[in-house]
């Protein structure tokens, strides 16, 4: 799984990828290690801020990772997961086709694009139900208000009525009464 | 939600060194080493510079000695001697070739108006047929090399024709030229 290969920018020799120290010409290159791996030092830092849950810092540990090396698929295949995580679904579609576009042959981002595919899907279908359930709420609430509405104006009339008919029975009795 | 969206991949192994390396300091740290490489550089550069040319200055004066030991062999009489002689000349031939080839060319004086540059005065001599500050002779060949005057020739000038072919020629032509002879005069004693 590791990158790093590595010749002594000193001696020519071949570095091992366990250590930072030539072992021919005994010259520091931690550096030199450092700037060539940091694309895996900013994805590992992503994957160790994701797995804790803090996935707005991830995103900007991966961010950087892709900054440093841009075609480095699996930052690209984490960003996705980071952004399914977070429901931003067009942006973790495009992450993961970026993947698939610089490892067409990596199993782990087919699989992962078809769940961000379901799952974007379903979010939509959920998104669209919710908003089927709140209009068909609202129109309920309307038709009740309508109803109550008619309501409320039958009874108005109907009080109104009878209060015109008591006043004007009471006025002709005071006429009788004179 | 599926679990593909779970954060199980692996980490990238990377040295602990050089995760917590600085490059800032380790460029600082080059470009240092750099500059006292560089000074040392100049410093060999000078040294060899002056080394090459005590070397070359060696190879002159043996090309000199080889020059002095041809001359005072002088015709050679027996064919055991011509063939030594020859030897010795082919000799300083080789190391003339090896000079030239390291660009040291000899400066041309001779017949040339001295140029107090590249030579030193060894000698005056009045001379008729040549001007006063002409070079006569070399008593020893000066050189340039690529990086300017590797040695100083060493010559014989002239101060003009002599007093006494000076007189004959005042009383042949008058008065008027007078005037160059104290100078003339000076420059031999100076010489001497």
């Amino acid at each position: 799984m590791n990158e790093l290969t590595l010749t002594c920018p000193y001696c020519g020799g071949m570095v091992p990828d366990n250590t930072t120290i030539c072992p021919d010409c005994h010259e520091d290159l931690s550096s030199l290690i450092h700037l060539e791996s940091a694309h895996l030092i900013r994805y590992n830092e992503g994957l160790a801020l994701a797995r804790e849950g803090r996935l707005e810092e991830a995103k900007a540990s991966l961010i950087a990772a892709l900054a440093h090396k841009e075609s480095f698929a699996p930052a690209h295949v984490l960003l996705a997961k980071v952004y399914a995580k977070q429901q931003c679904w067009p942006e973790a579609r495009a992450s993961v086709e970026r993947a698939l576009e610089l490892a067409p042959e990596d199993e782990q981002a087919r699989l992962l694009a078809g769940e961000i595919k379901r799952a974007a899907q379903e979010a939509e279908s959920t998104r669209q139900d919710a908003a089927r359930t709140r209009r068909a709420s609202a129109e309920r609430v309307l038709a009740t208000s309508q109803r109550d509405v008619a309501k409320a104006f039958a009874f108005g009339v109907g009080l109104t009525t009878f209060i015109a008919l008591l006043i004007s029975w009471l006025g002709g009795g005071k006429k009788r009464r004179s | 939600m599926g679990h593909t969206f779970d954060f199980e991949d692996s980490f990238y192994p990377v040295p602990p060194a050089a995760v917590d390396a600085n490059p800032a300091t380790a460029l600082r740290d080059l470009l240092y080493r750099v500059a006292r490489l560089e000074q040392s550089l100049g410093e060999q550069r000078v040294q060899a510079v002056a080394d090459f040319k005590e070397m070359l200055l060696e190879f002159i004066s043996l090309s000199d000695d080889i020059t002095n030991i041809a001359e005072r062999w002088g015709v050679a009489t027996k064919a055991q001697e011509a063939a030594l002689i020859g030897s010795v000349i082919a000799l300083g031939r080789k190391i003339v070739a090896i000079l030239r080839h390291h660009h040291v060319e000899p400066i041309n004086t001779i017949g040339q108006p001295l140029d107090p540059d590249t030579s030193d005065v060894a000698g005056i001599e009045a001379n008729d047929g040549v001007l006063s500050g002409v070079v006569l002779r070399e008593l020893q060949v000066g050189y340039n090399w690529p990086q300017g005057l590797l040695r100083r020739a060493r010559v014989v000038v002239s101060s003009g024709p002599a007093p006494a072919a000076q007189g004959a020629g005042e009383a042949s032509a008058g008065a008027p030229q007078a005037a160059g002879r104290p100078n003339a005069a000076a420059s031999t004693k100076s010489a001497s």
